[in-house]
């Protein structure tokens, strides 16, 4: 019963994510592409729950009543999408379903080398020090029915919110699936969201190579080596690392789905020199990322400014530079926070007081 | 990262966080040379893409004064590495070896490439599961045995919530698994007594009663049954979980604790406190839910 939970909770996050990221991406009578559309829409999703959880955190209410709230936009973005856009999601996955026939050995591939990464992370055990705080953070804010008022290590009570993870609500959301379903915490996190950020992962990955290569057998070959550099670059600090063995980790995903995002936004620039829409975009993926890890708030503008600032100078552009400065305020707001809340200039209660 | 910090480490902190950030692999200089490689072969587009980026990062990322500067805004030294994330190794490798590959001329030229390349990927990198794979035991993917332990406890205690002290790694995790287990030494007090002695005087201090526990129970230094059965009570522990054949099992059942239960490996002791404990969450019913938030400078 479980495992069938765990299938369909895997299922609805990947239609969320669809549903969120065709509002953003999908324009008529223009091209649009699947893989873009659920990554930008994962971002989507946790930028949208985070302006839920966040009030409904701070004034110390139930999980429940967040979990409650929650449904509210999503059924709402779920049936304006299916009106909006079901025409094109049926196209697109006809068209795909025809590409996917003519190029059997190509597709094949594919779905064997991401099935087989997937099912790695989900299988194997790995001993982490963090797991202590994010995974026990869910399973605590489930059995209290509060949300991050008790600390996860010992699950003593605490006096104010820890600012270094309060704004990112990605477990808060993890909480409320648990909540909404049943599943316990270390099911939702270390195998439906391992599986979730492992299939992002190697959607982008298919995507770029496509970018880089229209032939399909050389496509194929850079995905093999873009596997074999996950499987190999490997020390304790290393995105790949991060990915195969801590997977269920905020920082996985800034390092390993935000870090390519951004990239191929970037790619999508270069190439087309068309910045309409990608400026959007990629607000929305820093946005998102700002609420699934701390660590967004450091990498994330550093990548922006090293990717963007250049291509403004070279091309004379000085629109993309305001654009691209204003897609890392939301990193930009956290990061000073944080400074004045570790320098001890404010603490948020767990209690009015 | 653990250990290194840039006090200590001045202009070489980049240099021992880049050794450490690769740990024997060679995957940073492989992005490097691809570097070069696009520079050369690479077309304007690809140029374009990669160049500017990792003059850019050459400039600020891996300069060894950078972290200086940050650290005197930020306390960098511990997450410095993950802006090495943003150079794009995982692309930009891959595609070089891809093209490496297609540019190759004839059948045997192709594969001369193709196996350079794999060796340059193998022999360049560590192996994920070089130790094996390591098959979770159950879906929730934490040993049997602690959800055989946690299963003792409950029905032992008969209350709601308990709080346990477990060794190192049961420590860290079993609140992942059963929330309603309270730990009486969190996560940074358990790592410095793995590192560090404690001194008579912490071990007298009264307001840091887990500091006796640490000391007997990690540190295998010496104190009274007195002082340890003292700190149980003043933490409100009710349990200690401890493997069999740990150095102070003995001394824990001299202190009076009893045998609560056991697994393969692991014993249970109950602590019967003077002073009756109860845990409850804090009631929220009557809060007024106000944000609420405070300037302490």
């Amino acid at each position: 019963m479980i495992l069938l939970k765990a299938a369909a909770v895997l299922l609805f996050n990947f239609i969320m994510y669809l549903s969120y990221g065709s509002l953003v991406c999908i324009r008529k009578g223009k091209e649009w592409s699947l893989p873009l559309t659920l990554s930008v829409g994962f971002f989507t999703y946790y930028a949208v729950f985070a302006v839920f959880s966040v009030p409904i955190m701070l004034t110390y209410r139930p999980l429940t009543l967040l979990t409650t709230v929650w449904l509210i936009p999503c059924a709402a973005v779920l049936v304006i999408s299916f009106l909006l856009f079901a025409g094109q999601w049926a196209r697109k996955f006809k068209s795909m379903a025809a590409d996917a026939a003519q190029n059997r050995i190509f597709w094949i591939a594919i779905a064997l080398i991401c099935v087989l990464m997937t099912a790695l992370t989900v299988i194997t055990y790995s001993f982490t020090l963090d797991a202590a705080y994010y995974v026990a953070q869910v399973s605590t804010n489930v059995d209290t029915n509060m949300i991050n008022v008790y600390d996860p290590f010992t699950g003593n009570w605490q006096d104010h919110f820890e600012l270094r993870y309060v704004f990112a609500t990605y477990y808060a959301n993890d909480a409320v699936i648990c909540s909404l379903t049943g599943l316990p915490a270390l099911v939702q996190t270390k195998s439906v969201m391992c599986a979730t950020v492992m299939i992002i992962v190697n959607i982008l990955y298919v995507c770029i190579c496509g970018y880089f290569f229209k032939d399909r057998t050389r496509a194929l070959l850079m995905y093999a080596f873009m596997t074999l550099t996950n499987l190999m670059f490997i020390s304790i600090y290393t995105a790949p690392n991060f990915l195969m063995t801590r997977t269920y980790e905020g920082k996985t995903i800034v390092g390993n789905i935000s870090v390519i995002l951004i990239f191929l936004l970037y790619m999508m620039l270069v190439n087309n020199a068309e910045e309409k829409g990608i400026f959007i975009k990629l607000f929305i993926v820093c946005l998102g990322t700002a609420t699934v890890s701390s660590t967004a708030n450091m990498v994330i503008p550093a990548q922006v400014c090293i990717l963007f600032f250049p291509y403004a100078l070279l091309h004379r552009k000085p629109a993309v530079l305001v654009k691209s400065l204003l897609c890392i305020v939301p990193e930009i707001a956290m990061m000073l926070m944080y400074v004045l809340y570790v320098k001890g200039y404010f603490a948020i209660y767990t209690f009015p007081r | 990262m653990q250990g290194v910090n840039v006090f200590e480490n001045g202009i070489g902190y980049l240099h021992k966080c880049l050794e450490m950030y690769m740990s024997g692999t060679g995957y940073l200089l492989l992005y490097l040379c691809c570097v070069i490689f696009i520079m050369i072969k690479g077309s304007r587009r690809d140029r374009e893409l990669f160049i500017p980026q990792a003059v850019l990062l050459l400039v600020t990322v891996f300069n060894p004064v950078v972290p200086l500067l940050l650290d005197k805004i930020f306390d960098v030294a511990g997450e410095y590495y993950r802006l090495f994330w943003i150079a794009p190794a995982v692309i930009l490798v891959p595609y070089a070896a891809a093209m490496l590959i297609d540019g190759t001329s004839g059948r045997s030229g192709k594969g001369i490439a193709a196996a350079l390349a794999l060796a340059a990927f193998v022999l360049g990198g560590n192996f994920v599961y070089a130790k094996g794979i390591d098959v979770a035991q159950n879906i929730y993917k934490m040993p049997d045995e602690l959800i055989e332990i946690s299963g003792i406890i409950h029905a032992d205690s008969g209350s709601e919530y308990t709080k346990v002290f477990f060794e190192y790694e049961y420590n860290m995790e079993i609140r992942q698994y059963d929330p309603k287990i309270l730990l009486c030494i969190d996560r940074e007090e358990y790592l410095y007594a793995m590192n560090y002695s404690y001194t008579d005087e912490m071990l007298a201090d009264q307001q840091k009663p887990t500091n006796r526990i640490l000391a007997l129970l990690v540190r295998n230094q010496s104190i009274s049954p007195e002082d340890f059965t003292d700190a149980l009570e003043q933490t409100g522990t009710q349990y200690v979980v401890l493997t069999i054949g740990h150095p102070q099992a003995a001394f824990v059942k001299k202190a009076g604790l009893s045998e609560a239960g056991r697994t393969d490996t692991h014993m249970i002791y109950r602590y019967d406190p003077a002073q009756p404990v109860r845990y409850e969450l804090v009631d929220y019913s009557d809060a007024v839910h106000k944000f609420s938030y405070r300037r302490l400078k």
